[in-house]
C-alpha cells in the first residue's frame, strides 16, 4: 500500500510538469501582457505614459525575456515556494492566495458533504421505492435544482435572507469580524454564513448524484447476492445498507478527484454574487488583467489539488473494494 | 398433513403483472414433500420450478405476486404453519429464511457479495439466527467450511469470493445455507453453472450433508441425469402446471405422461439407445420434436394406486399402463 502511494506520488511529478507548461503557454497566448493591458486602461482615462516608463516597467518584471526563460524562472521559484509577484495587486502572490485557497477548499468540502448527505439517502430511497410518489417527487425537485442557475439561487436566498430575517448574507463573515484574528466568535460567525454558499453550490450537484445513486442501486438490487442475503433472513434495512449500497457507492468515491475542480470553478459566479473571499473572483480578475504570475500560480495550485484528489480517490476506492489491487 | 410430510404445497398460484397483462406462472400447483427425502422438480425454462422454490421462502418480488394457495411447513417438534399466511415483516418469516429453510442458488459466481469476505457472509447467517458472539460464530463458520471440503478454512474465511474458483464458491454457498442446520434445503439448479466433474462433487456433497444433518431437500433442475443421481421423488412441471409426479423409479423408468417421455427422449445418451426418430437421425431430439406444441395443461392430476399422479384422462392412463 505505501509502495503504491509512493509510486503514485512520483508519477505526479511529470504530470504536474506538463500541466505547468500548458498553463504557462495558455496564459501567454492572448496578445499583449499585463503592461499593455494596464497601459490601455490608463490611456482610456486620458493619461500619458512615456515609452521610457513602459520600457522600465517591462525590464523590471523581465517581460522581454524569451518565454522559455520566463517559464523556467517562474517554475524554479514555484517549487521553492515563491509563487511570484502580482503586478496588478502589487503584492507577492503568496500573501494574496492562501487565505482564499483555504476558504475555497472549505466551501468545496462543505458543499460536497452537503450534496452527499442529501443526494445519497434520497437516491437510495428513490431506488427502493422506484416509481413511487417519493421517487417522482424527489426527481422533480432534484431536476429543478439542476435547472436553476446557481447565481439565481444565490440571489433568491440573499433576498429571502435579507427581507425575512433582516440579515446580510453575503460574504463569509460579518463586516466587523472579517479582519479580526481567529476566535471562537469568528468561527461561529463563519458557520452562520457558510450555509448559503454550501446550499447554493451543493444543490447543483445533488440532482445528478441522486439519479446516479438511484440507477447504480437499482442495478445492484436485482443482483443474485441480494437474493442470497434475503434468503439468509437478513432484515431489509440492514441488507440494503450492507450489500447493494456498499457497492453502488463506489463510483462516488472514485470521482472525488473530479469533483474538486468542478466545485472550485463552479463557484466563481456564485462567489462574485455572494461576495465570497474565495479563489474564483481573484482568478477571474487575474486572467482578465493578464496578471501572469498570479493566474499561473493559482491554476497550478488548483491542478495540484486535483491530482491529489485523484490519488485520494484511488486510495479510498482500493480500501473499499477488495477486487482492486495496488499492483 | 401427516408427521412424515415436511412441506405441503396446495393450490399455489403465482402471477406476474406486465404491461401486456397478467402472466400466470403457477396455475394452482399442489404436491407434498416427505421428511428426510429429496424431491426434485424438473422442467424446462419457464415451467415455474424456480418460482415454486422462491415462493417457499416468500422471495417473489413485484411484479410477481402469490395470489392463492397455501404452503404448509412442519418443523420437527413444532406445530404446522402456513408460510403464505405469515406477515411480510414478521419474526416468524425471518426466522424461516435461512434458519428453518435455506436455499442454494444457481450462480456461485454472483450469489456472493464481491466486497465482503467469505467469513463475513457465512458468519452473517449464524449471527442473524443464533444468540452467539462473533468469536463463536467464527468457530462455527470455519467448522462448516471445513465440512464442505474447504482446506485452510480459518485462513480462507478472510478471503474474498474472487479468490475462490467456481466449485469452491458453490461450496461456500452450501456452507452458508447449512450453517444453521435447516430442516429443509432448497437447491435451485445448484450444479447448472458448474462443469461436469465439479457437478458430481457438489451433488455428492449435498447428498452427504443432507444425511448428516437429517434435512429434506427440494432440488430444482432441468437435468434428468442429476435427478437420477440425487432424487427420491420427482415432480415434472410444464408451463406452471404439474404433469406427473411419483418416485424417481416410477417417473424415470415408466413415465406415463407423453411430456415426461419427451423429456427423457431429449436426454443425450449412447447412440443406439436413442428413441427412433423419423428424420435427421443424427441430431438429438428435443422436447418440441416429439411433443410439438401440444397443450398438456388442461387435465387435472389423477392419483393412481401406486402413489404417483399424472395429468391425463383416465382412458389414456389405462392405455399407458398396458404392458
Amino acid at each position: 500500500m505505501s509502495g503504491f502511494i509512493l509510486r503514485r506520488l512520483l508519477a505526479m511529478i511529470p504530470t504536474l510538469l506538463i500541466i505547468s507548461v500548458i498553463v504557462f503557454i495558455l496564459i501567454q497566448l492572448p496578445p499583449g501582457d499585463i503592461i499593455s493591458a494596464t497601459l490601455a486602461s490608463l490611456q482610456q482615462q486620458g493619461m500619458e505614459v512615456s515609452t521610457e516608463q513602459i520600457a522600465a516597467l517591462r525590464a523590471q518584471y523581465n517581460l522581454d525575456d524569451p518565454m522559455v526563460v520566463q517559464y523556467l524562472r517562474w517554475i524554479t521559484h514555484f517549487v521553492q515556494g515563491d509563487l511570484g509577484y502580482s503586478i496588478k495587486y502589487q503584492q507577492p502572490v503568496n500573501t494574496l492566495i492562501w487565505d482564499r485557497l483555504g476558504y475555497t477548499v472549505l466551501i468545496a468540502v462543505a458543499s460536497l458533504l452537503f450534496t452527499w448527505a442529501l443526494a445519497i439517502p434520497i437516491g437510495i430511497y428513490s431506488a427502493v421505492r422506484q416509481y413511487g410518489f417519493g421517487d417522482y417527487f424527489f426527481t422533480v425537485v432534484g431536476l429543478l435544482g439542476l435547472a436553476i442557475p446557481n447565481f439565481m439561487l444565490a440571489l433568491i436566498l440573499m433576498y429571502c435572507g435579507y427581507s425575512w430575517f433582516g440579515v446580510s448574507v453575503g460574504g463569509l463573515f460579518s463586516p466587523e469580524l472579517a479582519e479580526a484574528p481567529w476566535s471562537s466568535a469568528k468561527f461561529m460567525d463563519l458557520l452562520k454564513h457558510i450555509w448559503i454558499p454550501m446550499i447554493v453550490i451543493g444543490t447543483a450537484g445533488t440532482a445528478s448524484i441522486m439519479r446516479v445513486m438511484r440507477a447504480n442501486l437499482l442495478d445492484e438490487l436485482s443482483k443474485p447476492y441480494v437474493v442470497t442475503a434475503r434468503a439468509k433472513g437478513v432484515r431489509p434495512l440492514k441488507l440494503i445498507m450492507k450489500y447493494p449500497v456498499r457497492i453502488a457507492i463506489n463510483p462516488f468515491i472514485s470521482t472525488i478527484g473530479w469533483l474538486l475542480p468542478t466545485l472550485i470553478s463552479g463557484e466563481a459566479i456564485v462567489s462574485i454574487v455572494l461576495n465570497l473571499p474565495t479563489t474564483g473572483p481573484l482568478l477571474l480578475q487575474a486572467l482578465l488583467s493578464q496578471d501572469m504570475y498570479l493566474a499561473g500560480s493559482f491554476i497550478m495550485l488548483l491542478s495540484i489539488l486535483t491530482v491529489l484528489g485523484m490519488l485520494l480517490s484511488d486510495i479510498l476506492l482500493a480500501a473499499l473494494d477488495p477486487r482492486i489491487r495496488y499492483e | 398433513m401427516s408427521q412424515e410430510q415436511i412441506l405441503s404445497i396446495n393450490n399455489l398460484t403465482v402471477e406476474f403483472g406486465s404491461e401486456l397483462g397478467t402472466q400466470t406462472a403457477l396455475h394452482g400447483i399442489s404436491f407434498v414433500m416427505q421428511r428426510g427425502r429429496t424431491t426434485a422438480i424438473v422442467g424446462e425454462s419457464g415451467s415455474g420450478k424456480s418460482v415454486t422454490a422462491y415462493s417457499t421462502l416468500r422471495l417473489i418480488e413485484a411484479p410477481g405476486r402469490i395470489t392463492a394457495g397455501e404452503i404448509l411447513f412442519r418443523p420437527t417438534g413444532l406445530p404446522v404453519f402456513d408460510i403464505l399466511a405469515l406477515r411480510p415483516d414478521s419474526d416468524a418469516l425471518y426466522n424461516l429464511r435461512g434458519n428453518q429453510i435455506a436455499m442454494i442458488f444457481q450462480e456461485p459466481m454472483t450469489a456472493l457479495s464481491p466486497v465482503h469476505t467469505i467469513g463475513n457472509q457465512v458468519m452473517e447467517a449464524i449471527l442473524t439466527h443464533r444468540p452467539v458472539g462473533k468469536a463463536e460464530a467464527f468457530m462455527q463458520a470455519t467448522d462448516m467450511l471445513r465440512r464442505v471440503g474447504i482446506n485452510n478454512a480459518a485462513e480462507r474465511m478472510h478471503q474474498y469470493p474472487f479468490e475462490f474458483s467456481g466449485g469452491m464458491r458453490q461450496r461456500v454457498v452450501i456452507a452458508m445455507a447449512l450453517v444453521c442446520q435447516p430442516e429443509l434445503l432448497i437447491c435451485d439448479e445448484p450444479t447448472t453453472a458448474l462443469d461436469v466433474t465439479i457437478q458430481a462433487e457438489i451433488l455428492a456433497l449435498i447428498r452427504d450433508l443432507k444425511d448428516e444433518f437429517n434435512s429434506s431437500v427440494l432440488f430444482i433442475t432441468h437435468d434428468l441425469g442429476v435427478v437420477a443421481q440425487i432424487a427420491d421423488d420427482v415432480v415434472v412441471m410444464h408451463q406452471g402446471r404439474i404433469l406427473e409426479s411419483g418416485s424417481v423409479r416410477q417417473v424415470l423408468k415408466s413415465p406415463l405422461h407423453p411430456y415426461t417421455r419427451g423429456l427423457l427422449g431429449a436426454m443425450p445418451g449412447l447412440p443406439g439407445l436413442q428413441p427412433r426418430r423419423h428424420d435427421k437421425a443424427r441430431r438429438l431430439a428435443t422436447v418440441n420434436d416429439s411433443q410439438g406444441t401440444t397443450d398438456f395443461g388442461q387435465h387435472p392430476l389423477i392419483s393412481l394406486n401406486d402413489g404417483r399422479r399424472v395429468a391425463l384422462p383416465q382412458a389414456k392412463i389405462d392405455e399407458a399402463l398396458k404392458p
